[in-house]
């Protein structure tokens, strides 16, 4: 759950990483993993099937150190991918801060995206989010690949509620902090509206 | 101690302030004006690089410049060591600690160092009390929050802790822009456009390995005369670049970089809101309600207005600070009093002022019992029944005829009585609160309270009476809050069982205007009527004048004390007939006269 402290002065945001199976969740939180400082991350915890299928979920904890006085930690999460794991994807996403929703831009997972997406949307609102407020971004992933959808195309089949977008190739690392980038702002964001909507009712109060 | 000498070259004025610094600063500015006041101790954390020993040293220039005859002393933990070790050896410990004793702001630089050195922290918690107890400041820095150095002492790690913490933060990209053209500008260089920010915009650890970069390109363009392009910066400073960790690892830092910007915008969006937010922080750690800073924060304060309202704020704390201290000291009942709600809450002072106006009142000495008389020096009848009743009384009081009631015409006694009754009480019972006063001054002194609004207070301080002694209670006739007071201080003090006793010129049931319940209870236990006016009441009467006490009675007598002063009234002036006054001889009463049998002889 997200936090914002001021007596601790700590904030803490957890995101999720969503998407169709194979769309390359873990690989963007492997990257962002390699690409840590060793004081700035905790250990990457991974359940995974021999197949390196996700069997459960990823947990990547990062330490931001001190900024602007507080101590900020961002908390990365992915999903299972596939379909029959709905029950772990709920329960992954309570509390959820913001999301990134990873799509395989090749052209044959196409249904599977926006199967996906669907998914999410369900479950956000099963769960009580108000999806309109909630901070998301979507990344096209596999751009590298030969034959992919464009950016452009993903973004006609998926981008319908206009979020930021970003294209990426998350096993060279492209676009991989680019995306991180942007939900984190968005949920910093979101936290400050928060919290000032909070400060003025406590002073209506 | 030979303290390190201040570097002047480092001021607040060079000092680049940036949203990662710009919440110490501020800290440090404070200290600096008004030292031992308000962040004390004040504990600034950062990597290295990043202007700590800048920002103590400048603070320490700073208020040198200001407090003129203020004793700073700046040492690094390093060289406080050192010296010690060399006091110790000399046998000129003590030496070592008095020249710490009047130090006004101590800058201890590197305090990490303290780690594991038990005898150092041992001396540093005694220098550090004395320092504070003479109202003394302390600035620490360190390259970790103090609960990350290993091995400090508990004590020490609660008096590091015990003021305000802050840190440096790495500086964003426009920060370190500022810094560059700041440090070629101090140096007299001219950077083409474009130059400093290509420096900024690399990946640094922090601001000395930016200052070295620009050291190596300031050299270049002086060495071989020319000015060195944005497009070149690369390849210039590459050298003074530590190779980073792969590229990854700057990848990582841009994103750093990117984020502080929004978490600072989170963290409070302008310094006026800053300032609130870190008003709000110490003061909710210090339990105190922070509405007012909070209701502030919403309403995009200015930084003018942010400054008045902190100040109100901080006063108002101090006010209740010494509120709750003075009415703590008042009594041990009052201290639960310092507990409530109200001295944690900066909106209430009034309410915490009108409480302690109460404690006062409370607290107030009930009026003494004028203890130079005594039934040695009464001069009324021993065996009348008066004297007979306020012997009783004060030998058990509150057990025999509780309330008392002399009634009688002026200069019959009443305030004689009355008075040696309360004094009698007061010396057989020293622990007793034995109030002794007349209707008017009672009157009087609830109209005080009313005009103070501290009735409530009065109330209780006149419950406290374990006897109380009222002269000339008529005086309530026609007061109607007065009366209805003393009715329910009288049934309250009945009930636990203090001596009641009054005195009035009028008997109970002829003191018109007065309320019948009121009345029937002053009659209830034993009414004694006293006749004859005697001189007594002059004795009396110099007394209460002496204690500053009048009744209706006393006015005429204290008038006529200079007459009546000295022994002669209370000496038998005129040699009375022993024989006439024989007890024996002369029946004083005749009781039932008409029982007795009058047989006529022939």
């Amino acid at each position: 759950m997200s936090l914002v402290n001021y007596s601790t002065r700590e904030i803490t945001c957890k995101i999720v990483y969503y998407g169709p199976g194979r769309s390359g969740k873990t690989t963007n939180l492997q990257y962002v993993h390699g690409s840590v400082p060793d004081e700035r991350k905790g250990a990457m915890v991974s359940l995974a099937t021999e197949t390196d299928r996700t069997l459960f979920f990823d947990f990547l904890p990062l330490d931001l150190g001190s900024i602007s006085g507080f101590r900020t930690r961002l908390q990365l999460y992915t999903v299972p991918g596939q379909v029959y794991y709905n029950a772990t994807r709920k329960l992954v996403l309570r509390g959820a801060d913001g999301v990134v929703f990873v799509a395989d831009s090749q052209r044959e997972q196409a249904d599977e995206n926006v199967e996906s997406l669907r998914n999410l949307h369900e479950n956000l609102l099963e769960q009580g989010f108000d999806v309109r407020e909630l901070p998301l971004v979507l990344q096209y992933n596999k751009q590298d690949l030969p034959g992919v959808c464009t950016a452009e195309e993903m973004e006609d089949a998926l981008n319908f509620r206009g979020v930021p977008s970003f294209s990426a190739a998350a096993v060279a690392g492209r676009g991989v902090f680019d995306t991180l980038r942007g939900i984190s702002d968005l949920v910093l964001k979101s936290l400050s509206k928060r919290f000032r909507q909070e400060v003025e009712a406590g002073a209506a109060r | 101690m030979a303290p390190l000498d201040l570097d002047t070259r480092f001021t607040f004025d060079s000092f680049v302030v940036g949203s990662g610094n710009r919440l110490t600063c501020a800290a440090a500015r404070r200290v600096a004006e008004s030292p031992g006041t308000s962040y004390n101790p004040l504990f600034i954390y950062s990597a290295s690089g990043l202007g700590k020993t800048h920002l103590l040293t400048a603070l320490g220039n700073h208020a040198r410049r200001i407090h003129e005859d203020l004793a700073v002393v700046y040492d690094t933990l390093d060289h406080f060591m050192a010296e010690l070790t060399a006091a110790i050896e000399a046998g000129n410990r003590d030496q070592f600690r008095d020249r710490l004793r009047d130090v006004g702001l101590l800058l201890l630089d590197d305090v990490q160092f303290l780690a594991g050195h038990h005898r150092l922290q041992e001396e540093l918690i005694q220098a550090w009390d004395t320092l504070l107890a003479r109202g003394g400041q302390v600035v620490l820095t360190s390259d970790r929050p103090p609960g990350e150095i290993d091995g400090l002492d508990d004590r020490l790690l609660s008096r590091f802790s015990g003021g305000l913490i802050v840190d440096i933060a790495a500086p964003e990209y426009e920060t370190r822009v500022a810094i560059v053209r700041r440090k070629a500008g101090e140096r007299g260089q001219r950077l083409l456009d474009g130059v400093a920010e290509a420096i900024a915009r690399i990946s640094f650890g922090n601001v000395r390995e930016l200052q070295g970069a620009l050291n190596r390109l300031i050299a270049i363009q002086e060495l071989e005369g020319r000015s060195v392009g944005a497009d070149e910066v690369g390849a210039v400073v590459a050298g003074a670049v530590a190779p980073a960790a792969g590229a990854s690892a700057g990848e990582f830092d841009r994103f750093m970089a990117d984020i502080a910007g929004a978490v600072g915008e989170l963290a409070t969006a302008t310094a006026a809101e800053q300032a609130i937010a870190e008003a709000i922080m110490r003061w909710e750690a210090e339990g105190y309600r922070t509405r007012r800073l909070e209701g502030a924060l919403a309403h995009e304060p200015s930084p003018e207005s942010v400054e008045a309202l902190l100040r109100q704020y901080e006063g108002d704390v101090e006010r209740l600070r010494t509120v709750a201290g003075e009415i703590a000291a008042f009594d041990a009942h009052a201290t639960e009093l310092a507990r409530l709600d109200i001295f944690r809450n900066p909106d209430r002072v009034e309410d915490a002022q009108a409480l302690l106006g109460e404690v006062r009142e409370r607290s107030r000495p009930l009026p003494a019992p004028p203890l130079e008389l005594s039934f040695a020096t009464l001069q009324l009848p021993d065996d009348s029944l008066a004297v007979r009743a306020a012997r009783a009384a004060s030998e058990r009081p509150g057990l025999r005829y509780n309330p008392l009631f002399f009634f009688g015409p002026e200069r019959s006694g009443k305030t004689a009585i009355l008075g040696t009754l309360a004094a009698e009480i007061q010396r057989s019972q020293p622990e007793m609160q034995v109030a002794f006063t007349n209707g008017a001054a009672f009157a009087a002194e609830l109209i005080q309270a009313i005009e103070r609004n501290h009735v409530e207070g009065w109330r209780e301080r006149w419950r406290r009476a374990g006897a109380l002694i009222v002269d000339d209670v008529d005086a309530l006739m026609d007061t109607e809050r007065a009366q209805e007071e003393l009715f329910h201080l009288f049934d309250a003090l009945h009930r636990g069982g203090a001596q009641l006793a009054f005195g009035s010129r009028l008997a109970a049931r002829a003191l018109a205007g007065m309320e019948a319940r009121l009345r029937s209870r002053l009659e209830s236990g034993l009414v004694v009527e006293l006749d004859a006016p005697s001189e007594v009441e002059a004795q009396a009467g110099d007394a209460l004048a002496a204690a500053g006490i009048g009744g209706t009675d006393a006015p005429g007598a204290a008038a006529a004390s200079p007459e009546h002063s000295g022994a002669a009234p209370r000496a038998p002036a005129v040699e009375l007939d022993d024989w006439f006054l024989d007890r024996e001889k002369l029946p004083r009463e005749w009781p039932q006269v008409a029982e007795w049998l009058i047989e006529e002889l022939d």
